[in-house]
């Protein structure tokens, strides 16, 4: 286990390592300069400020100083706002995205995992059709559409939740609502597969043999079984809601990375850009490591197959 | 549970003797494994729905390329902005009469913008352009995506798949590492670091596609590459000499044909979202082209006043997704019968 641990610890950091290369030289082929969007400068100006970023050196040079202090927790400072760092930039919001992401995961695991058994426990009755439509529609509609149409017509028609901006617990509800769905939709559809088969096999038959309860046998047989493959899911889950942030928080102007991400990209805001992008990354990598140990110990068949690896 | 039958000495009847000799006989007619996964998603409503909805849309789509051309998108009629959708025969109906909701009453736009004689099915956008022109215009350039997106998977996909699969060992292992750093960075922010790199537009998301939209392809097809290596028949073909080229076309492809359509399937609406998602951030489709995206974003700017430019766009986007999914689901259904219900 422990040399597994360190194997993939170790390809971890490899991996992140090529992110901020790859990402590095991209933004240096990228068109445009940071100060295209300010009134004219002189030359003069331009190299002033080259200078003051550290754009004047050869790239080589650039590379090493951006890896130098990446390792040291600094991501530079930002283009867009004057002598902004990235990592404060960063740090200041990164409060409301991970609350968001939390919320969504959770929310859409939630409600997933009882759509989904319920369709499960009703197989084949109208009750499994509708939960079925339900997790085909919530896969299938783009959550920005759905994040406009909650947005007026809950917020704004009803009157219900506030429209935008971020503060109290009700600010929330709506965003994570238009991310969460999603998710929630792919939760239901795989514990419904998932315990339509655990439903039919040996150890169920005997449970019931036994006299338990259907809540206890679905409670404490059924659910439990069909949760551990949820586990992998968390990763891809963990994509959607970042990918999504980007959106969701332009649409409710939610001050976090995701909206900065947005801003960043449409100003030429590289360090910040870069800065994001390293966070994304090692965000993902860390959930994917982090689900993979916690999968071989709720499962041990697959350690012993991760093993063999 | 089960019913319980009675049985009395007159449910059994011996079989007359020449019954016997047909024992063997296969009364209905063989099938190919396509014609019986067809058969089964024939019977699948929602997935043959699904397909013709599809079918229509390709043909649509397609079909206006003749008559939406670039220029038809730029040509802006100030007069004609922002009119309701107005489809000839259904006046009876407020919202499709050319009639909008102005502070609460219907008004007829048309009317009042003299152009009784105008009909745009799916009204008019802000500068007077017809949106029905404009969403048929987008649906294509989302078909197309996905058109890509299915090309990539089954060229790069495959092939990466079954050479990381087929090699195993060394070769394997950087391949799977290369896709491990691909798949570690949120495939959007490779697709917006292309974008940045490249110029907005379609040639970028193409590439962007390249980049990132196969590797789940690849992934499913080495898995199922290392255990098809091992069969017989593969190991046969191996001993009579045959070139690894032709044992991956004649024996692997085959063998994972119903994989690669599963996976396609799933492929085609993440893309079609991924256009959608870059251009409704303002990264993706730019003008003059558009795309279900662009007009969304558009749409969502009035949504308070003119609700249908939003709507409409939003309804295309979600039926060509809706229809995409479900026909995946029949096709995995169809081509994978045992993981059904």
């Amino acid at each position: 286990m422990r040399k597994y641990l360190l194997k993939r610890i170790l390809y971890m950091v490899l991996t992140l390592f090529l992110v901020a290369t790859i990402t590095f030289f991209l933004m240096k082929l990228m068109p445009g300069t940071p100060y295209s969007n300010q009134e004219k400068m002189t030359t003069a100006q331009i190299k002033i400020m080259n200078e003051q970023y550290g754009l004047n050196k050869p790239v080589w040079e650039q590379y090493v100083i951006y890896i130098f202090d990446m390792l040291h927790g600094d991501l530079g400072t930002s283009f867009q706002y004057s002598n902004q760092a990235v990592s404060y930039l960063i740090s200041s919001r990164i409060g409301p995205s991970a609350q968001l992401g939390f919320q969504a995961m959770v929310f859409g695991l939630f409600f997933g995992i009882i759509i989904g058994s319920v369709a499960a426990i009703n197989h084949n009755t109208w009750i499994d059709t509708t939960a079925t439509v339900v997790s085909i529609i919530g896969k299938s509609v783009p959550n920005f559409v759905l994040a406009v149409l909650l947005q007026y017509y809950i917020a704004l028609k009803l009157g219900w939740f506030p429209i935008a901006d971020w503060g109290s617990f009700s600010y929330t509800v709506l965003p994570t609502i238009a991310l969460g769905v999603g998710p929630l939709a792919e939760t239901a559809r795989f514990i419904r597969t998932g315990m339509v088969d655990v439903l039919n096999s040996d150890y169920i038959e005997l449970a019931r043999a036994k006299g338990l309860s259907k809540f206890g046998i679905v409670y404490h047989h059924a659910l439990r079984n069909s949760l551990i493959p949820l586990v992998t899911l968390i990763g891809p889950y963990t994509v959607a809601l970042m990918t999504g942030s980007m959106v969701i928080e332009n649409i409710f102007s939610i001050p976090g990375i995701g909206e900065q991400f947005v801003k960043s990209i449409l100003t030429n805001d590289y360090p910040t850009i870069m800065g994001v992008t390293m966070l994304f990354s090692v965000g993902l990598v860390l959930i994917i490591l982090l689900t993979d140990i916690v999968y071989g110990i709720i499962d041990p068949r697959i350690r012993l197959a991760g093993n063999g690896d | 549970m089960e019913e319980k039958i009675k049985l009395s000495p007159d449910s059994f009847q011996p079989l007359p003797r020449e019954e016997e000799l047909d024992n063997e006989k296969i009364a209905a007619p063989s099938l190919t494994f396509t014609q019986d996964a067809w058969r089964r998603l024939k019977k699948n409503k929602g997935a043959v729905i699904s397909l013709f909805i599809i079918v229509i849309m390709v043909v649509v789509a397609f079909g206006s390329t003749p008559f939406i051309d670039n220029a038809t998108l730029v040509k802006s009629a100030p007069n004609y902005a922002n009119l309701p959708a107005r489809i000839p025969g259904l006046d009876f109906i407020n919202g499709l009469n050319g009639k909008l909701k102005v502070g609460g009453t219907w008004v007829n736009e048309y009317a009042q913008n003299g152009a009784s004689d105008k009909y745009f099915w799916f009204g008019t956008d802000y500068l007077g352009r017809s949106l029905a022109q404009r969403i048929i215009y987008g649906t294509k350039i989302s078909l197309i995506v996905a058109l890509v997106a299915t090309f990539f998977d089954l060229t790069i996909g495959v092939t990466y798949g079954i050479v990381s699969g087929w090699k195993g060992g060394k070769v394997d292992n950087v391949m799977q590492r290369i896709i491990e750093i691909i798949s570690s960075v949120p495939n959007l922010v490779i697709v917006v670091l292309m974008l940045l790199v490249l110029k907005p537009g379609m040639t970028s998301i193409i590439a962007a596609i390249a980049i990132s939209s196969w590797t789940t392809m690849a992934r499913m097809i080495r898995a199922e590459t290392l255990q098809l290596k091992s069969q017989e028949y593969v190991l046969a073909a191996r001993t009579l000499g045959e070139s690894p080229v032709k044992i991956a076309l004649k024996h692997l492809v085959p063998n994972l044909s119903s994989i690669i359509i599963i996976q396609t399937m799933y492929t085609i609406p993440t893309a079609i979202f991924f256009e959608a998602f870059l251009s409704f951030i303002g990264i993706g489709i730019s003008a003059p082209e558009t795309s279900l995206g662009v007009l969304l974003n558009d749409g969502q700017k009035n949504f308070q006043f003119l609700p249908y430019q939003m709507w409409y766009p939003a309804i295309v986007l979600c039926v060509l997704m809706i229809s995409f999914n479900l026909l995946g689901d029949g096709l995995r259904d169809a081509f994978d019968p045992k993981t059904r219900r």
